[in-house]
């Protein structure tokens, strides 16, 4: 750090009163007042951009999901029957049901795969060479635009044309139509991103094994614990707040994530694929139903909410507690 | 104290010279697994890059089997096709960044660097942004771009970029800015600097490496958006990289182009990859702190 050669501990102590007068006289009640209006000037363009493009439209979401609304003539309020209607649909359940079928499968290959991929290249360390190419190799797919990804798997995954059915046929497991057979499609979705290893969560557990102190792994590899039993044991419980945070950052992509839903099946066949993501987009978008979208919107953001403080409270290691 | 006598153990005894070969084997194996599942990521992208190389009668002839003889016209139709949507994301990019970072910066350098009152309220205000998700403000967002007659121009990108990037380099800034010490400061403003050319002259030299990190992230995140563009502009000129390959690609029948299809795939990933390649060390300390800050 360049920064801390400036500093120069050594004139601290030889003029320790000095210094603190200083900064006493910086930091004084009379500046302070001042140091308010240049404060809101230096924070003004910044609070301007979040207030107008993220506050604003989320509160206006939440108000709005009480009207009936469709885009232009003035909204009418109509309580809670936005919400009423949404539950009572006949495609709740079936979105429910999707919804938890790609939240679970999802949040454990997108927790499982990259912990795992952090444990072993952590673990390469010893070979420097091998362990900086993989940890670059892991982290290029990350930023591989979305859509790119989409349209490969949906390429991959074709029973007409693609590789992944020439080898279930070879192997003597017939074809797959994934994306037009309602037992496959969630699967075919699902199936993007394979092995699942690249991600965020990859990034986060990998800083998290290179903080847990050497002398801790040390220890318990004296006392015998190795491999699949110290990592269970020793690594598990110290990544606790990892695997917490990428709990919810996983949770918060998977709620709200259906794009993959749209371009590949848009819902179908029939409601086997729609998720209430996709519900809410194609309610206001296609349907100009604006304030029945803002509602699921809003439902979506509690249930986000419930999920993340829950996790909050919930998931603590025995260190924390 | 401790590792004293297990160095002996190690360098002599046969008990450590075994662990350690040992050691050295298990490594190979786990080095073993760990190519084996970076192959898995990436043979998807072989298949891309094999097949926009290929006719489609190759492709048709020989879905899976690799041709040496390459159509590179492929990579002329499909940059014919798409040079305009990276040249747009380009600026779009360039645009929002040349609003969000120093936006974010002298926010950043007001709650590192100044006491002011209702500090902690405002700055619960941005930590609660985060727990704003997209799919909230979609719909009034839209709405909110035609009724500022922002609706099919690229200002209904930018500024929404240039808002959803704030709470993250306000973070990674703050963080920053405070690990300056004071006495820079101070020394800058005896010498008769005023608090915005202590930013320029002294903190944004300083800073450049953390301000790339948040312009990294702002270009990958502009790179990679399909929704909100096809969502608010009209003009299929004005598009950006995600959604005008998909508009591209919509272009061709089924199987009809697919060497320039896979072709385009490539041109769009490659210029994301190449960035974040040669910016590896921003993009992690950013994307591994941003995510810290829940």
């Amino acid at each position: 750090m360049s920064v801390a050669t400036v500093d120069g501990g050594g004139k601290k102590v030889s003029e320790p009163v000095v210094a603190s007068q200083r900064r006493a006289a910086v930091r004084g009640p009379a500046l302070r007042r001042q140091g308010g209006l240049r404060a809101a000037i230096l924070l003004l363009p910044s609070a301007l951009l979040v207030l107008l493009f993220r506050y604003y439209p989320a509160v206006r979401s939440i108000v709005g999901s009480f009207t009936e609304w469709n885009g232009f003539s003035a909204p009418t309020f109509i309580g809670l029957r936005n919400y009423a209607t949404f539950l009572d649909s006949a495609s709740f359940l079936p979105q429910l049901r999707n919804l938890a079928i790609l939240f679970g499968g999802g949040m454990i290959l997108h927790l499982v795969a990259p912990f795992l991929a952090a444990t072993a290249i952590h673990a390469l360390r010893p070979m420097r060479r091998a362990y900086g190419f993989a940890k670059f190799a892991i982290v290029i797919p990350m930023v591989i635009p979305g859509i790119i990804l989409i349209n490969l798997w949906a390429f991959l995954l074709n029973p007409l044309s693609g590789p992944v059915d020439a080898l279930l046929t070879r192997l003597g497991l017939g074809s797959v139509q994934w994306f037009s057979n309602p037992h496959t499609a969630l699967g075919g979705i699902l199936a993007i991103g394979f092995p699942w290893v690249s991600g965020l969560g990859f990034l986060v557990f990998l800083a998290g094994i290179q903080n847990i102190p050497t002398s801790v792994i040390e220890a318990a590899t004296l006392d015998g614990a190795r491999g699949f039993q110290r990592m269970l044991h020793v690594e598990l419980p110290l990544l606790i707040p990892q695997i917490r945070l990428v709990v919810i950052l996983n949770a918060i992509f998977e709620i709200q994530n259906f794009i993959p839903v749209l371009l590949l099946t848009n819902g179908g066949p029939g409601n086997a694929t729609l998720v209430p993501g996709l519900q809410m987009y194609n309610s206001a978008f296609a349907g100009s139903q604006y304030g029945y979208g803002m509602a699921i919107g809003t439902l979506l953001f509690c249930t986000m909410l419930t999920f993340t403080f829950v996790v909050l409270k919930t998931v603590r290691s025995r260190v924390e507690a | 104290m401790v590792s004293v006598p297990v160095q002996a153990a190690r360098g002599g005894g046969p008990i450590g010279r075994r662990s350690s070969g040992g050691g050295r084997t298990r490594l190979w194996v786990l080095l073993a697994a760990v190519l084996i599942v970076l192959a898995l990521t990436y043979i998807p992208f072989l298949i891309v890059l094999n097949n926009s190389f290929k006719s489609s009668g190759q492709f048709i002839a020989h879905p899976f089997g690799v041709s040496l003889n390459l159509h590179f016209h492929n990579y002329v139709t499909a940059f014919k096709g798409v040079d305009e949507y990276l040249l747009n994301t380009i600026i779009v990019a360039a645009v929002s960044v040349i609003i969000g970072v120093p936006a974010g910066a002298l926010g950043a350098y007001a709650f590192a660097k100044m006491e002011f009152r209702g500090k902690g309220v405002v700055f619960v205000g941005y930590l609660g942004l985060l727990m704003v998700p997209w799919t909230l403000t979609l719909i009034p967002l839209f709405v909110e771009i035609q009724r500022y007659q922002l609706f099919n121009t690229w200002w209904a990108l930018v500024l929404p970029y240039a808002a959803g990037a704030q709470p993250l380099n306000l973070f990674l800034f703050r963080t920053f800015f405070e690990q300056i010490p004071d006495e820079l400061y101070q020394s800058a403003r005896v010498d008769g600097c005023g608090e915005l050319a202590v930013l320029r002259r002294i903190v944004t030299p300083l800073a450049m490496p953390v301000l790339l990190t948040g312009a990294v992230l702002m270009f990958v995140d502009a790179w990679g958006d399909y929704l909100w563009p096809q969502l608010v502009l009209r003009d299929n000129g004005l598009l950006t990289a995600s959604a005008g390959l998909e508009s591209f690609v919509g272009t061709f029948s089924l199987g009809g182009g697919i060497g320039p299809e896979f072709a385009a795939y490539v041109i769009v990933m490659l210029p994301i990859m190449l960035l974040v390649a040669g910016m590896m060390k921003y993009f992690v300390a950013g994307t591994t702190q941003g995510a810290l800050n829940i």
